[in-house]
C-alpha cells in the first residue's frame, strides 16, 4: 500500500477515492470506511490513563449498568483529548470494549458526529465558522487571512509542521461576537485580520492568548458603549423619603 | 351447446377424474384448519355443492391431459418485494414432463419444449373454483396450501422500551 | 415485545384471518386474533372498518383493510425504522401526513391512504429517494422486482428538479463476501439490511456510517459479512444496491418459471421457490411460511443450486476394470440383475443405504424391494448407520422435533445437547435468537463450543454434563426444573456419538419425571432436531436395519444417494450399485452408476424434523439419461424378479399412505398425544437402560457448513463460501490488517 511508504507522521493523505465534491473534503468526514494505514489501524493499542479512567468510571456510573453503551460520546471524547485530539481506530474499538458494544455501533457515533476527527490533527485545530452571522461579519476574510497566514493551505488542511490544522465549521454558538474561530476549547472572538494573524502567532510560539473578544470588548456587550442604563444604578435608600433613608 | 346439455344430463356423475383429496386426503389444508374458522363461516356462505359434469368429453382436450396431475395452488408472495398482488387469485397449473419436455437448442441455446402446457396456468377467484374446474375436467389434482401467515403485532416504540436486565441486542437505526 | 398474536396456540391455528367482506357488513375486514389477550380496537381506512389488535402499527391496519400501503424501510420481519417516510398516510385531524410505520393505530381513527395530500407527500418522499439514485435500472439486477422502480412508476416524477453540478452521490461498493454484490451507489439507506444483521441474523457489523446524505451502509471496517443467513439480505434490500453475487447478470426475473418446492440442505424442509429457465436452476429464493423457514432460508439452501451443474451423472455408467464404462439404461440393469446373482447375495446379505438426499418415494420403494429379496438390511448413510438408531423408529415422538418450528419461540428454557442449531438448522436458530432477544429465553449448551449468535450457559461438552443436568447441579438445570415451557433440543449427532444411548436413556429419564412441564397436551419439549432431509421420512418409514440383519457383513450394496459411506465399510467383494446425482464418493465406490434426479427435477415428497410432509416440485426435468429415483428402483425390480406393485406415483403414494399416513398428508402436523410419547419415552428409556458411558465429548457434526453433500461440495459458489468463511482465507483485503504491527506499537 501506498501508505506504508510514506513517513510515519502524515500531515494529510489524500483520501483514497476520487474527489467529488466541488469544495475540498472537510476532515472529519472525508471517508466513511475505515482504511488501515500506518498511524491508524487497529494493532496500534490505546488505554485510558488511570486519570482518564477514573473519569470514565465516572461517566459510566451516570447510567444504568444495561444501558452503559449511552456513555459512548463523553468516552470518545475522553478518547480523543487522549490521543492527540483525534479518535483512531483503536479508540473506537477501546471503547467499545470498555462498554460491552460491538465496535461498529461506535464507528455509528464516531462517524455520525464530525467533531469526533477520525484523521490525525495538527497540534493546534483551528475552528473558522462560516455560518451566516460570521459571514456577514466577514468570516470569509478570516479564512483567507488564516490560510494566506499559513502559507496558502486550504481549510481542511494541515501545516507542514503539523502544529496547525485548519477548517471551516458550522454555527459555533458566538454569533454575537462574529467573526469567531475556535482554536482548540478556546473561543476567539471579534476577529479582525490582525487579531487573528496575533492569536495564531501567539499559538506558534506555544502561548496561549486570551480567549474571549479580541476587540476590547468584554463579552458581547455593545461595542459603541451603553446606549441604555448607562448612569449608575442608585443603591438602597437613595430618593427615598426620609423616614425611609 | 345443445351436446353439453345432453351430456349433462347423461353424465350425472361425480369426481370423474381420480381426486388425489380423497379419503387419504393429500391436501390436508381443511384439517389444519383454524379454531378461527367458525367465525370465518358466518360471514362467507359456501356455494352450495356443484354437481360435476364431465366436460372434458366435449372439451376436444388431448385424453393424455388426464394422465397427469395438476397444482391448485396461489402465488406465494415474492420475498424481493414488499407488495402482494398476484397472492389473491388461485390458478392452476401443470408439473413438468419429466424426461424428454424441455432441450435447449444445441446452436442458439434457446429453449424448447414438446410440453404443450408447460406455459398454461388457470387463474380462478376461489379455491373451490378451481377444485370445480378440476373435477370437469377429470384432472387428478393436488390442493397446494397457501401461505401461512403469522404476523405479530408491531410497535414503533418498542425501540426504546426501557429493558431491566441485561441488554441482548444494541439496537441501531 | 415481539409476540405473536397467540402465544398459547401453534402457529398455524393462530392466522391472522382476512374476512372478505360480505352484503351484511358492508366492507368490512376484520384482522382478528384467535386469542383474545389482547383488547382489539377499530378504527376507519379508507372507508372500510377494521378491526386490529391493540398496539399494532398503523400500518398494519391499513394492510388487514386491504389497503396497500407502499414502503421501503417497514418489514413485517424487522423492528420499525420509520426512516423512508414512503409510507405517509393522512389521519383526520392531523395537521401533516403520518408516517404509518411508526404510528400505532388508535380506535376510531380515521385514515385515508389515498387522499391527493398522500400522493403528494410520497411524490416528495420520491423525488428525495431518487435524487441519488442512479438511473441505471437497465443494468440493475434488481430491474423487474425492484419496490423502488414499481412504486416509481406510481410516485416518481419524469423528470428531476435537481441539478448538481457535482452529479449524484457516489458511494463505494463495500465487499461482503463471496454472497452478496453491492452496488452501493442504489442504496437509499432504508436499514433493512442493517436491522436483519443486527437482530436475525447476529452479525452485529453491519451498520450505518456517517450522516445524511452522506451516510453509507457498510462494516467501516474491511471484513465480509460472515452469516449463514447472509443471502437473506439481497431479498430484503428493496432496491438494487444488494444484489445476489451468484446470480448477477445471469437473468432477468420475468424470464424465470417458479415452482414452489422444499429445500433439502437440512432437515427444516425450507419452502423455496425454483426459478428456472429453459432447462437449468437459476436461483433459489425462500417462500414465506411462518410454520417451517419464516422468510428467510439458508445460504446453502439459497446458493448451491450451482452444484446442480457440476459433477452430474447423467448416463448409466458400469465399472469395467478401473473406469466406468456408459450404458444403456437395459444394460445397466442387467448388470445388477447379473451382479446380484453372481455375488451370491442371500438374504440380510443384500444391503440398502439411504443417503441424505434420498426422496421418501424411492426410499419406500426400495425398503419395498430389498424386503421382497428377503433382507431386512435397511441401513442408513451415518456414523452407526448400520445398526437400529438407539431412539429406536416405533414411536414417532422418539425422533421428531416435537415442540415443532414455530413452537420453539414460545420456550422460555431451551437446552440444547450435541447440536449446533445455526448449522444444522440455520432458520431454527433464527428463531432461537428471535426468541432469546424479545424474552427472557435462557438457553443452556451442552456439547462442543460454537457461536450461536445468542448467549448460553455452558454447561459441558460430554454425557457427564447431560448426568449432571439431569442431577439438577447446575444454575441452568434448576431454571430449567422451573420453567413453564422448557425445551430439550437433542442434535442428531448424538444418536451417532458412542454415549448416544446412555444420553437418550437420561433425558428420557428426565423428562418423564418432569412430564408436567415436559410433555402436555399443548407442549412437547422433547425435541429432536434432524439434520438430514430424508432422515425423518426414513425412520418414519422403519428404513432402520433388524438386530440380526446388521450383523451381516453385505454382499451386495444398493447405495441410494449415499456419499457419507466409509468406504472401509464396504467390503472388497461386495457388489455396489449407486443410484444417485452427482460423481461424489458414493458413486467412486460403485459397480454400476445409475443417474437419479436431484431434488429440483422430481416432485417428491419430504418429511422435515417436525414431521410435516411437504411435497417438493419438480423445475427443470433431470439432465441426459437419469431419472426420477423411484422409477428406477421400479425398473430394477422387474430384472431381478421382484416386481413392485406400482406403475406410478399415485400407487407409490398409496403404498406410502399405507406404511404411514402421515407420509402422504402434507403441510400439516401430526401431533403425538402425551400418552403415545410418554410410552415412547419409556420404551426409549427401557431400550437403553444398561448403555455405557464413554465420557468422549460430543462434537459437532458439521464442520463446514457450506459443504455438506453433493450438490453442496459440486457447487463453486459454496467452495467460495468455504475458503471464505470456513478456512478465512484473505479475501482480497489489505495486507496491513494481517501483518503484524508491532513496529508502530
Amino acid at each position: 500500500m501506498l501508505a506504508a511508504r510514506l513517513p510515519k507522521r502524515v500531515p494529510r493523505l489524500p483520501p483514497p477515492v476520487r474527489r467529488i465534491h466541488s469544495s475540498p473534503c472537510r476532515r472529519s468526514d472525508a471517508l466513511f470506511v475505515h482504511r488501515d494505514t500506518t498511524y491508524n489501524n487497529p494493532k496500534i493499542p490505546f488505554e485510558f490513563t488511570s486519570e482518564n479512567m477514573k473519569r470514565a468510571q465516572e461517566i459510566i456510573s451516570h447510567y444504568p449498568p444495561q444501558y452503559k453503551k449511552a456513555a459512548v460520546i463523553p468516552l470518545l471524547d475522553l478518547g480523543q483529548r487522549q490521543n492527540k485530539g483525534w479518535t483512531s481506530i483503536s479508540v473506537m474499538n477501546y471503547v467499545a470494549k470498555l462498554l460491552e458494544m460491538p465496535p461498529m455501533r461506535v464507528y455509528e457515533v464516531a462517524t455520525f458526529y464530525t467533531m469526533f476527527n477520525r484523521e490525525p490533527i495538527g497540534e493546534n485545530f483551528v475552528q473558522i465558522c462560516t455560518t451566516t452571522p460570521c459571514m456577514l461579519r466577514g468570516a470569509y476574510d478570516i479564512v483567507d487571512t488564516v490560510c494566506n497566514h499559513f502559507g496558502g493551505i486550504k481549510p481542511g488542511d494541515t501545516t507542514k509542521d503539523g502544529k496547525f490544522t485548519v477548517i471551516e465549521v458550522e454555527c459555533q454558538g458566538a454569533c454575537s461576537n462574529a467573526p469567531m474561530m475556535a482554536v482548540n476549547d478556546d473561543f476567539y472572538e471579534d476577529l479582525t485580520a490582525e487579531t487573528t494573524k496575533k492569536v495564531l502567532e501567539a499559538f506558534a510560539k506555544g502561548q496561549k492568548p486570551k480567549p474571549g473578544p479580541q476587540s476590547g470588548r468584554h463579552t458581547s456587550e455593545n461595542s459603541a458603549g451603553l446606549t441604555a442604563l448607562a448612569s449608575k444604578p442608585y443603591g438602597p435608600g437613595e430618593f427615598c423619603t426620609p423616614e425611609f433613608q | 351447446m345443445s351436446a353439453l346439455r345432453s351430456c349433462q344430463r347423461a353424465l350425472q356423475v361425480r369426481a370423474v377424474g381420480r381426486s388425489l383429496v380423497s379419503a387419504r386426503s393429500m391436501a390436508t389444508d381443511s384439517q389444519s384448519a383454524p379454531p378461527a374458522k367458525a367465525t370465518d363461516d358466518k360471514q362467507i356462505e359456501h356455494a352450495p355443492p356443484r354437481d360435476i359434469v364431465a366436460a372434458d368429453l366435449v372439451s376436444g382436450a388431448p385424453a393424455e391431459l388426464r394422465h397427469r396431475a395438476v397444482r391448485i395452488f396461489q402465488y406465494s408472495r415474492s420475498t424481493t418485494q414488499s407488495g402482494d398482488a398476484k397472492s389473491s387469485r388461485w390458478r392452476i397449473d401443470w408439473d413438468i414432463l419429466p424426461g424428454g419436455g424441455r432441450w435447449e437448442n444445441p446452436l442458439m441455446g434457446w429453449a424448447s419444449s414438446a410440453d404443450y402446457m408447460q406455459g398454461t396456468r388457470i387463474g380462478f377467484r376461489t379455491k373451490e373454483d378451481a377444485i370445480h374446474f378440476a373435477e370437469k375436467q377429470g384432472w387428478d389434482y393436488y390442493v397446494q396450501q397457501p401461505e401461512v401467515k403469522v404476523r405479530p403485532v408491531k410497535n414503533y416504540a418498542e425501540n426504546y422500551l426501557y429493558r431491566p436486565n441485561k441488554l441482548r441486542i444494541i439496537r441501531t437505526k | 415485545m415481539l409476540r405473536l398474536v397467540s402465544a398459547s396456540k401453534p402457529a398455524s391455528a393462530a392466522l391472522l384471518i382476512k374476512v372478505a367482506p360480505s352484503t351484511s357488513l358492508a366492507g368490512r375486514r376484520t384482522f382478528a386474533s384467535t386469542s383474545a389477550r389482547q383488547a382489539d380496537i377499530t378504527l376507519t381506512v379508507d372507508g372500510k372498518e377494521v378491526t386490529v389488535p391493540q398496539g399494532s402499527a398503523l400500518i398494519q391496519a391499513c394492510e388487514a383493510a386491504g389497503s396497500t400501503v407502499p414502503r421501503f424501510c417497514y418489514h413485517d420481519r424487522l423492528a420499525i425504522a420509520g426512516n423512508c417516510r414512503m409510507c405517509l398516510v393522512e389521519v383526520e385531524r392531523s395537521p401533516k401526513p403520518v408516517a404509518s410505520c411508526a404510528m400505532p393505530a388508535m380506535p376510531g381513527a380515521k385514515v385515508w391512504t389515498n387522499s391527493p395530500l398522500v400522493h403528494e407527500a410520497r411524490e416528495g418522499v420520491m423525488e428525495f429517494l431518487l435524487a441519488n439514485h442512479p438511473l441505471d435500472c437497465p443494468i440493475c439486477d434488481q430491474g423487474g422486482e425492484c419496490d423502488l422502480q414499481d412504486q416509481s412508476m406510481r410516485y416518481g416524477a419524469d423528470r428531476t428538479r435537481f441539478h448538481e453540478i457535482t452529479g449524484k452521490r457516489a458511494v463505494e461498493d463495500k465487499d461482503l463476501g463471496p454472497l452478496v454484490k453491492t452496488s452501493m451507489n442504489r442504496c437509499i439507506q432504508c436499514t433493512r439490511c442493517v436491522r436483519f444483521a443486527n437482530e436475525v441474523a447476529g452479525v452485529e457489523e453491519l451498520g450505518t456510517t456517517g450522516r445524511g446524505n452522506d451516510m453509507q451502509i457498510g462494516m467501516y471496517v474491511e471484513k465480509t459479512m460472515n452469516s449463514e443467513l447472509s443471502g437473506n439480505v439481497v431479498d430484503l434490500c428493496p432496491v438494487g444496491a444488494l444484489t445476489s453475487k451468484p446470480y448477477a447478470f445471469h437473468a432477468r426475473p420475468w424470464e424465470l418459471k417458479h415452482t414452489d418446492s422444499v429445500d433439502v440442505m437440512d432437515a427444516v424442509g425450507s419452502n423455496i421457490r425454483v426459478d428456472s429457465r429453459g432447462v437449468s436452476v437459476m436461483r433459489v429464493q425462500p417462500r414465506p411460511n411462518d410454520d417451517v423457514n419464516e422468510e428467510w432460508i439458508s445460504d446453502k439452501t439459497r446458493y448451491a443450486y450451482d452444484g446442480l451443474r457440476f459433477q452430474r451423472l447423467t448416463v448409466p455408467l458400469i465399472k469395467q476394470g478401473d473406469r466406468f464404462v456408459s450404458a444403456s439404461w437395459e444394460d445397466a440393469l442387467a448388470a445388477i440383475a447379473d451382479g446380484l446373482r453372481a455375488s451370491g447375495a442371500q438374504g440380510d446379505e443384500i444391503q440398502a443405504v439411504a443417503g441424505h438426499l434420498a426422496d421418501t418415494e424411492s426410499m419406500v420403494a426400495l425398503k419395498d424391494l430389498i424386503n421382497r429379496l428377503g433382507s431386512d438390511n435397511l441401513t442408513l448413510d451415518s456414523v452407526g448407520g448400520h445398526a437400529a438408531p438407539v431412539h429406536a423408529v416405533d414411536v414417532r415422538s422418539n425422533y421428531l422435533f416435537n415442540a415443532t418450528l414455530p413452537g420453539v419461540e414460545q420456550a422460555d428454557c431451551i437446552l440444547l445437547v450435541g447440536t449446533n442449531p445455526r448449522h444444522e438448522a440455520a432458520v431454527l436458530n433464527s428463531r432461537i435468537r428471535k426468541s432469546w432477544m424479545h424474552t427472557t429465553l435462557e438457553v443452556g449448551l451442552i456439547g462442543e463450543r460454537v457461536d450461536t449468535t445468542y448467549g448460553y450457559d455452558y454447561l459441558g461438552a460430554d454425557a457427564k454434563a447431560v448426568a449432571d443436568f439431569v442431577a439438577g447441579k447446575s444454575e441452568f438445570a434448576k431454571k430449567f426444573k422451573s420453567a413453564k415451557k422448557p425445551l430439550i433440543i437433542v442434535g442428531s449427532a448424538v444418536t451417532e456419538h458412542a454415549d448416544g444411548a446412555a444420553v437418550y436413556n437420561a433425558l428420557a429419564k428426565y423428562v418423564e419425571q418432569n412430564k408436567s412441564q415436559l410433555v402436555t397436551p399443548e407442549w412437547n419439549g422433547f425435541a429432536v432436531l434432524q439434520r438430514v432431509a430424508s432422515r425423518p421420512a426414513a425412520y418414519e418409514m422403519g428404513f432402520v436395519p433388524s438386530r440380526k440383519a446388521s450383523q451381516t457383513k453385505p454382499k451386495f450394496i444398493y447405495l441410494l444417494n449415499a456419499d457419507e459411506a466409509d468406504p472401509k465399510s464396504i467390503p472388497r467383494d461386495a457388489f455396489v450399485v449407486y443410484q444417485g446425482h452427482h460423481g461424489d464418493l458414493g458413486a467412486q465406490l460403485a459397480d454400476v452408476c445409475l443417474p437419479g434426479a436431484a431434488y429440483t427435477e422430481k416432485g417428491m415428497t419430504w418429511v422435515n424434523t417436525e414431521g410435516r410432509a411437504q411435497m417438493g416440485r419438480a423445475a427443470v426435468p433431470p439432465p441426459g439419461a437419469s431419472r426420477e429415483d423411484w422409477k428406477i428402483i421400479r425398473a430394477l425390480s422387474e430384472l431381478v424378479d421382484a416386481p413392485l406393485p406400482y406403475d406410478d406415483v399415485l400407487s407409490l403414494r398409496d403404498r406410502m399412505w399405507e406404511i404411514s399416513p402421515t407420509l402422504v398428508r402434507y403441510d400439516t402436523l401430526e401431533s403425538t398425544s402425551v400418552e403415545a410419547a410418554l410410552a415412547g419415552l419409556k420404551t426409549l428409556a427401557a431400550g437403553t437402560a444398561n448403555a455405557k458411558v464413554s465420557g468422549a465429548p460430543f462434537v459437532k457434526p458439521i464442520s463446514n457448513f457450506y459443504q455438506t453433500d453433493p450438490i453442496s461440495r459440486a457447487s463453486v459458489t459454496m467452495a467460495h463460501c468455504t475458503r471464505a468463511f470456513v478456512k478465512g482465507e484473505n479475501y482480497g483485503f489489505s495486507e496491513l490488517s494481517s501483518k503484524p504491527e508491532a513496529a508502530y506499537a
